[in-house]
């Protein structure tokens, strides 16, 4: 897979394609980034682009299906006398369900048998004895991500959001968007695809603009998370031989690393979209200033998190079922609980899905439940919180109780990459159990000496990186876009800022020799 | 007009100046500071691998160029203190043969060496256990390995050295390099090896080399040809990374192309390997004790099949001796 920090990507994939972008004219910019992101996508995926043309065309024609069943049924509903025209709606309403339907079941079923196959198969063989060999499938590069934005697309043209696009060539490029389809965001098509038809010329601000963005996530994603994947590979790969405040440490690495790659890699890939001319939606919004797990989840993978709750919260709880559960729970509870009880249900159903999609193993699945057991219980316990406080006078609104909010979600998210990150469930339990029953300072002195694989200059280099994103994200949390900042500045002083961005990113990072090859991580998902 | 020239063209003048002065700093950088040569003069990770730069022009009579197993395993100290032979080992952990093609060019740029020992291990990305053998190669795959990201970024390391010496800065500053092992890596460390059931059990099977090392191999023995150099392909003992299919398919290439090979892994009787003494890791890598048994055995090859000449009484060789010495007192 062609890495989005790798020379070849940025000198030879996206380098000539940006030229050929710049000097096309507008009408014809959209080709040039079609025929970019394919050979992007077949060189980086080793020829395996059948699945993607496969969902592609599959995509296109339901979607004109769809469109053309929303056609009938404005006319038919036009000619019809109003008596029938409510039949009518809900009998093509049902028509395009059924198509829609159809579209999903292809779609996700390439997913399903692409990345989940053994994982059914082992499921299958552990709960009933059985002995099916795994098969041997590549995964397809970016299917996840790709597999939601095309749901999505088919979801909004049923729901009459916009009109099914007539060209296929279109919809190919919205699946297979090289800044879209390695790691995300998660677009939707009137975000992006919209776009493509309205293509301008180079502007040379908002490709300074995009240029201090993606320096800015190449310091995070190669001076600082790459930095620290040595430490966390060290606990992690050789956990049986750390434990107590070392299993911590590695916790908190990654933590940061995943952070900082992630969120780097984004505004990579959103620098280099601004740099065309293309706004791409923003995946992350300084999580770790969340005050609960439910907004730490509106600040993390912003994209996915939209997606869940437009294409299976608001379905699921807005549908007959779950209204009619709703309407008893309020003749046995309260209002608050009444409500809950349906959200309860349907939020199963969401973080199910966010774990699930996140991998094909058990772990994934209780990361998922995890937020979900914490989130039911913060909810179901809230009433009684409030009284808690309002009788020990405590100010909910006050900075200390903020900073409270703001440590506690910060430890349960730490809690859940243990899950995430360790090899299986067995693991993070192992690991988790020894932070409390193994807890010594002593690692500080042992693992000062070999460092975790890291040497004093490292540490340096994180703390440094460390105190720079924070003081970033401070100021972006009081309003304070820095980037604008920047903008304004005299010409030499950008110059000069610039070329010390860059460079900070040449000298200080982690990559070549003596470093290990880290692969992105929301990559492999 | 006076819009269009304040708004778009003076902006884009101004990027255009920004991205020469880039290069032109990253082009100054990489011949000071993060030089190739600079990195051979100070102590840092790439010192040893670098280290022919700091002999002297037209000296060198052996190259050992490889991967970790030849700088493991090739002790040039040893080989001039029992030969005379003046030689350097260059080898870094995982190189390609892409990369020591590109090192070898380097070498010619000053040295006229008589012999060169490619070591073979380099030819094989993944140990043994990981690959499948009955599986071909695929055109399309040859295609994907021209096309793949670590080609181009090596291409782009060797134009602009900074970005392979990038972290110099994390040395200690001014402390010189001092070019005892000649490129070898010194380890007195001892784990003993448990060898797996079956190693080296002949077979007529073979590991195809893929394409694209195969033809950087190619390329690495017509340059050498080309510069007045005898080759000789070599495999260092290797338990956790050969095999006798990778055997086979090295023999094929050399038979093709008139070379000798040696396989010191179906020779380890011969030269007295030790699986409980001479490794420093798990079967991967000699230490000092098995290199020394290799590099003998090395020397005794070279004095029977070639006429170098023992450099050892000449005197613009003395610099040898001290180096030994200093090389001798990593054993205390």
């Amino acid at each position: 897979m062609i890495s989005y920090t790798s020379f070849a990507f940025f000198i030879l994939y996206f380098g000539i394609t940006f030229l050929l972008y710049t000097i096309a004219p507008c009408k014809a910019k959209w080709c040039v980034l079609l025929v970019g992101s394919y050979v992007f996508y077949f060189v980086s995926s080793k020829g395996h682009i059948l699945p993607l043309i496969i969902a592609t065309i599959a995509v296109w024609a339901i979607g004109l299906w769809l469109q053309r069943l929303n056609d009938i049924q404005k006319v038919k509903r036009k000619e019809a006398p109003k008596e029938e025209r409510k039949s009518i709606k809900a009998l093509y309403t049902k028509y395009r369900q059924w198509v829609l339907a159809l579209g999903v079941a292809i779609t996700f079923g390439i997913l399903l048998v692409c990345k989940y196959s053994n994982f059914f198969i082992d499921t299958t063989n552990s709960i009933l004895g059985l002995n099916i060999n795994n098969v041997s499938i590549i995964q397809p590069l970016g299917i996840s991500f790709y597999t939601l934005q095309a749901i999505s697309y088919l979801t909004d043209i049923h729901h009459g959001k916009f009109e099914a696009e007539k060209n296929p060539l279109r919809v190919s490029l919205f699946l297979s968007f090289m800044l879209t389809i390695v790691e995300g965001p998660v677009a939707r098509y009137d975000q992006l695809g919209r776009q493509f038809k309205e293509l301008k010329a180079f502007d040379p601000q908002a490709f300074v603009s995009g240029a201090i963005r993606i320096c800015w996530g190449l310091i995070k994603k190669v001076v600082i998370a790459d930095r620290t994947a040595e430490l966390v590979n060290a606990v992690f790969d050789n956990h049986e031989n750390y434990s107590g405040l070392a299993v911590v440490i590695g916790i908190l690495f990654y933590t940061l690393q995943l952070y900082c790659e992630f969120s780097g890699v984004m505004d990579v890939v959103c620098g280099l979209g601004e740099a065309m001319g293309i706004k791409m939606p923003e995946n992350f919004n300084r999580p770790f200033f969340a005050r609960s797990i439910n907004e730490f989840w509106q600040r993390w993978h912003i994209t996915l998190g939209a997606w869940l709750r437009d294409y299976i919260f608001y379905p699921i709880s807005l549908s007959k079922p779950f209204m009619s559960l709703s309407k008893s729970a309020r003749k046995k509870f309260d209002a608050y609980y009444s409500n809950l009880i349906p959200t309860a249900v349907a939020l199963f159903f969401v973080w199910f899905g966010n774990g699930f999609w996140h991998g094909a193993g058990w772990k994934y699945i209780t990361y998922g439940l995890y937020y979900y057991a914490l989130m039911m219980l913060g909810l179901f316990l809230e009433p009684m919180f409030r009284r808690l406080c309002s009788a020990l006078k405590i100010n909910r609104e006050s900075k200390g109780f903020h900073f409270f909010q703001m440590a506690r979600t910060f430890v349960i998210v730490n809690f859940g990459m243990l899950i995430f990150r360790a090899d299986d469930l067995k693991t993070a339990w192992e690991m988790l159990k020894s932070i409390f029953t193994d807890f010594s300072f002593s690692i500080l002195r042992v693992g000062a000496k070999n460092g975790f694989g890291l040497d004093v200059k490292d540490y340096i280099v994180i703390v440094v990186g460390v105190l720079l994103v924070l003081i970033v994200s401070i100021l972006g949390e009081k309003g304070i876009n820095v980037r604008e900042r920047i903008l304004a500045l005299p010409f030499i002083v950008k110059f000069i800022l610039f070329m010390v961005m860059i460079y900070s990113v040449i000298i200080f990072g982690a990559y070549g020799e003596g470093y290990g090859v880290v692969d992105l991580i929301y990559a492999n998902f | 007009m006076k819009e269009m020239i304040k708004g778009y063209i003076k902006p884009c003048i101004k990027i255009l100046a920004f991205v020469l002065a880039f290069f032109i700093l990253l082009e100054c950088l990489s011949v000071t500071y993060f030089s190739k040569a600079r990195a051979s003069q100070y102590n840092n990770k790439y010192s040893e691998t670098m280290s022919f730069f700091n002999e002297p022009a037209n000296t060198l009579q052996i190259v050992g160029i490889g991967n970790s197993d030849l700088y493991s395993g090739f002790c040039p100290p040893e080989l001039w203190h029992n030969y005379g032979y003046v030689s350097t080992s260059i080898g870094s952990p995982r190189q390609t043969p892409q990369q020591s093609l590109d090192l070898l060019k380097e070498v010619y740029s000053n040295q006229k060496p008589r012999l060169v020992f490619i070591e073979c291990d380099m030819l094989y990305d993944e140990p043994p256990e990981n690959v499948d053998i009955k599986k071909d190669e695929r055109d399309i795959d040859v295609f994907f390995d021209y096309l793949s990201p670590d080609s181009f970024d090596e291409g782009v390391k060797n134009v602009f050295p900074i970005f392979t010496f990038h972290d110099r800065w994390k040395n200690k500053k001014g402390v010189r390099f001092a070019n005892k092992n000649h490129g070898y890596k010194f380890s007195n460390k001892v784990v003993p090896v448990k060898v797996h059931e079956g190693f080296m059990n002949k077979t007529d099977v073979s590991e195809k080399i893929v394409k694209i090392h195969g033809k950087n191999l190619k390329a690495m023995v017509n340059y050498c040809r080309k510069n007045g150099s005898d080759v000789v392909l070599m495999t260092l003992p290797s338990p956790s990374s050969w095999s006798y299919e990778r055997h086979n398919a090295v023999v094929e290439f050399a038979d093709a192309n008139n070379l000798d090979f040696i396989d010191f892994n179906l020779m380890l009787d011969e030269i007295n390997i030790d699986f409980a003494k001479d490794f420093r890791d798990k079967g991967n890598h000699l230490n000092y004790y098995g290199a020394k048994k290799v590099t003998e055995y090395l020397g005794e090859y070279i004095s029977k099949n070639y006429e170098i000449e023992d450099m050892r009484k000449n005197k613009d060789y003395a610099y040898w001796h001290k180096s030994y010495r200093q090389f001798k007192g990593q054993l205390v």
